[in-house]
């Protein structure tokens, strides 16, 4: 009795047993310890980040409430935009500029790309040059810079107004918008503006007495007279040309005289058409000019 | 000896190895407990410039962060006898501390006490070629010691130069860098068992450790007990242990004696057991409890209890006075102070100018051991406790745990010993490597 009591209170050995020595060393080793310290927790985390995000309903929540406080701090009052000033536009182009933003103040100035606004306000034909950038106090400031109308170019139905350099700003159907502009017309006259400017810049002198420039053949220009008379510039400098035709209606005043065709096609051999009267002859009192 | 050499060299290494990982941990295998400290070395050591200690004497580089005591087991007067029994305990023990500094450690720095180790006082002289002294000539004049005949089965545990003379100069402790012509070098070599080094070799290779240098326990309760003044000027540290009393004089800052009594503190206890008819777990409890070993008058009146179980009333409530515990205590003090003195005599202890006396160990907390101490070994007894070293927990700055305290010393700092100097290449294994270098600088 004594000795069975006795044995069940008997003393453990306090000694680790070989094996377990051991592994308190290898788990003390500092791999295996650095491994349980940060390992474990980060498997924890990670396992229940991962069945977290298994339920759709938790991604759109979270989604949710990530946007939520996203917008709760891009539209702090500091940063909002309350205005759009425009400077050096034209009140249509302004207008235009506004609508082709499209903004509704007040705006966030995390929702606006100002390089994309940029490209937007550029992409307008009658602009030139655009800046836009955010000023203090919440004002979104476009600064722009017009082009000049130099021309317009006759089309089928209307004109196009266009710049120096031949480039389109606008539409309008009647010259009355525009009664300075000396008018072009023929295909690809867009593309010869420049030359189209310094023809008109040439013959500044008669600039009353024409009607317009036509381009022929894609290649030269026809200068129309009001009084009906057309005047055929060469391909090659046709300033020259012009040139000539003033000297000679200063001298001879021939641009007063009756002839429908000054064909300066070849400066060498300049022609002229006398027009043929109803009954298809030749004016008698051309003939002497002839020479 | 060279094994030997080699042997202590790699230790050496070991323990370099160890410092530069930053743990280390130290075993004092004692014949009634086994302590063991981890040591962690910081590389916050404090630069000594000059001779002598810094303010901290040595104990700024590291601090301790593991400590375990533990029962020890299967060992007899400071010697293993039961292999596997020593094992567990030693697990225990380094289990319990790596627990405690969350750190694994592979290298152990451990003590013998047991081993019946000798002293032998050597001397050695030889010519110097180059005029001034370096570290070559350090390791010949080493190397020049003649070497004592002592028993094969025995182990040098230490070789310490002790007293280096330069032609007439005498009482240099570093020689180098000094002209001369003649140095010739006194060395204190210690032997013990081999059989008692290997054992405990074994057993801590069994636990996976490496061991990475082994002192003797008379040294090293010495070094955590002695203060510098002491070892300077001479003095004898008593190192009263559970299975041995361990004895170790010193003398200018260098041990020159180490001997070993093989009766200590359980010799009471067993005294006390046999004499009053109990368990010694009892006995050891009223010793350590109601000991002492002046009797006077109050202690007629002071009665103990001995609450034993073997259900036998009479015996079980028996009580005596502290008088009786006394009674037995002393004579066995008495014997162990007296055997001290003899050995000390022998050693020629009394021939030293300071004949300072310090107790330390386990059984010097028995109270009014200093006054019998006094009366026996002379009037200059002190008790001496462990110095503190770093983060040393409370209950082990007692003078029990002197021995490991001062192994912890002994690992921050070893004290250099005769395989700390390399040795010329002739005689060693640098040979093949030197020749090479030789023929190159001949030649190229």
């Amino acid at each position: 009795m004594q000795q069975i009591s006795f044995s069940k209170f008997r003393k453990r050995d306090p000694a680790p047993s070989r094996l377990r020595y051991k592994f308190s060393r290898w788990m003390l080793s500092p791999v295996i310890k650095k491994a349980v310290f940060y390992g474990f927790p980060l498997i924890i985390i990670a396992i229940s980040i991962f069945i977290y995000f298994q339920d759709q309903k938790n991604i759109k929540h979270l989604e949710e409430v990530a946007s939520d406080l996203y917008r709760k701090v891009i539209e702090r009052p500091e940063f909002m935009l309350d205005a759009l000033s425009i400077e050096g536009a034209s009140d249509s182009l302004n207008a235009e500029i506004r609508e082709v933003l499209g903004l509704n103040f007040p705006i966030s100035s995390f929702d606006l790309d100002l390089a994309e606004l940029h490209e937007r306000v550029l992409s307008l034909p009658p602009v030139e040059i655009a800046e836009a950038h955010l000023k203090g106090g919440g004002i979104l400031h476009i600064k722009v810079d017009e082009k000049t109308p130099a021309l317009l170019l006759k089309k089928e139905f209307g004109f196009d107004v266009l710049s120096e350099n031949g480039e389109y700003i606008r539409s309008v159907s009647s010259r009355e918008y525009f009664p300075a502009l000396p008018i072009i017309t023929g295909e690809g006259a867009e593309n010869a503006a420049s030359q189209a400017i310094a023809i008109f810049k040439a013959f500044y002198q008669k600039l009353d007495q024409v009607r317009g420039l036509v381009f022929v053949g894609k290649r030269r220009w026809n200068i129309i007279m009001t009084s009906g008379q057309v005047v055929m510039l060469p391909e090659n400098d046709p300033q020259q040309a012009i040139q000539k035709i003033l000297i000679l209606d200063k001298v001879e005043q021939i641009l007063s005289r009756q002839i429908t065709v000054f064909d300066f096609r070849l400066p060498s051999r300049i022609t002229l058409r006398i027009p043929l009267d109803e009954y298809g002859q030749m004016n008698s009192e051309l003939i002497g000019v002839r020479n | 000896m060279i094994e030997l050499y080699h042997s202590q060299r790699a230790m050496r290494a070991m323990r370099s190895a160890a410092l530069q990982r930053g743990l280390i941990a130290v075993l004092d295998v004692g014949t009634s407990k086994i302590g063991c400290l981890i040591l962690k070395f910081d590389g916050t050591e404090e630069k000594i410039d000059g001779d002598g200690v810094g303010s901290l004497a040595g104990q700024s580089g590291f601090q301790v962060v593991g400590s375990a005591l533990t029962k020890s087991r299967g060992i007899e007067y400071g010697e293993i006898v039961s292999m596997p029994e020593t094992e567990r305990a030693i697990r225990t023990a380094l289990q319990s501390a790596q627990k405690l500094a969350n750190s694994r450690v592979d290298h152990v720095i451990a003590c013998v006490s047991g081993g019946s180790p000798r002293s032998y006082g050597l001397e050695g002289g030889i010519d110097i070629k180059s005029e001034i002294v370096d570290d070559k000539d350090i390791a010949e004049v080493l190397g020049s010691c003649g070497i004592p005949a002592y028993e094969s089965g025995r182990e040098v545990l230490h070789a310490q130069p002790v007293n280096f003379s330069l032609d007439y100069r005498t009482g240099l402790s570093d020689p180098r860098g000094q002209i001369g012509k003649n140095l010739s070098v006194d060395m204190h070599m210690l032997t013990i068992k081999e059989k008692t080094i290997q054992d405990l070799a074994y057993c801590i290779k069994r636990c996976d450790l490496e061991l990475a240098g082994v002192a003797s326990s008379s040294y090293v309760s010495a070094l955590s007990s002695l203060v510098e003044d002491e070892k300077e000027l001479g003095a004898a540290c008593i190192d009263l242990g559970g299975g041995t009393t361990n004895i170790s004089i010193f003398w200018k800052k260098h041990m020159i004696f180490a001997e070993t009594i093989k009766i200590g503190g359980q010799l009471v206890t067993r005294d006390i057991s046999m004499g009053l008819q109990v368990p010694s777990s009892t006995a050891e409890r009223i010793k350590t409890r109601n000991g002492g070993v002046v009797a006077t008058g109050l202690d007629d009146r002071e009665m103990i209890e001995i609450a034993s179980e073997t259900g036998d009333w009479e015996i079980d409530r028996r009580i005596i006075s502290r008088s009786d515990l006394i009674g037995i205590m002393r004579p066995r003090i008495e014997e162990i102070l007296e055997e001290v003195r003899f050995r000390l005599t022998s050693a020629g202890f009394d021939d030293l100018p300071s004949q300072k006396i310090i107790l330390t160990g386990g059984a010097s907390q028995v109270p009014g051991i200093d006054s019998l101490a006094n009366k026996i070994l002379g009037q200059q007894v002190r008790l001496g406790r462990p110095m503190r070293i770093h983060r040393l927990p409370q209950a082990y700055s007692g003078p029990n745990c002197a021995g490991l305290v001062g192994l912890s010393l002994f690992a921050a700092h070893p004290q250099d010993e005769w395989w700390d100097f390399s040795p010329r290449s002739k005689n060693f294994n640098g040979q093949s490597v030197s020749r090479v270098f030789r023929w190159f600088k001949d030649n190229w």
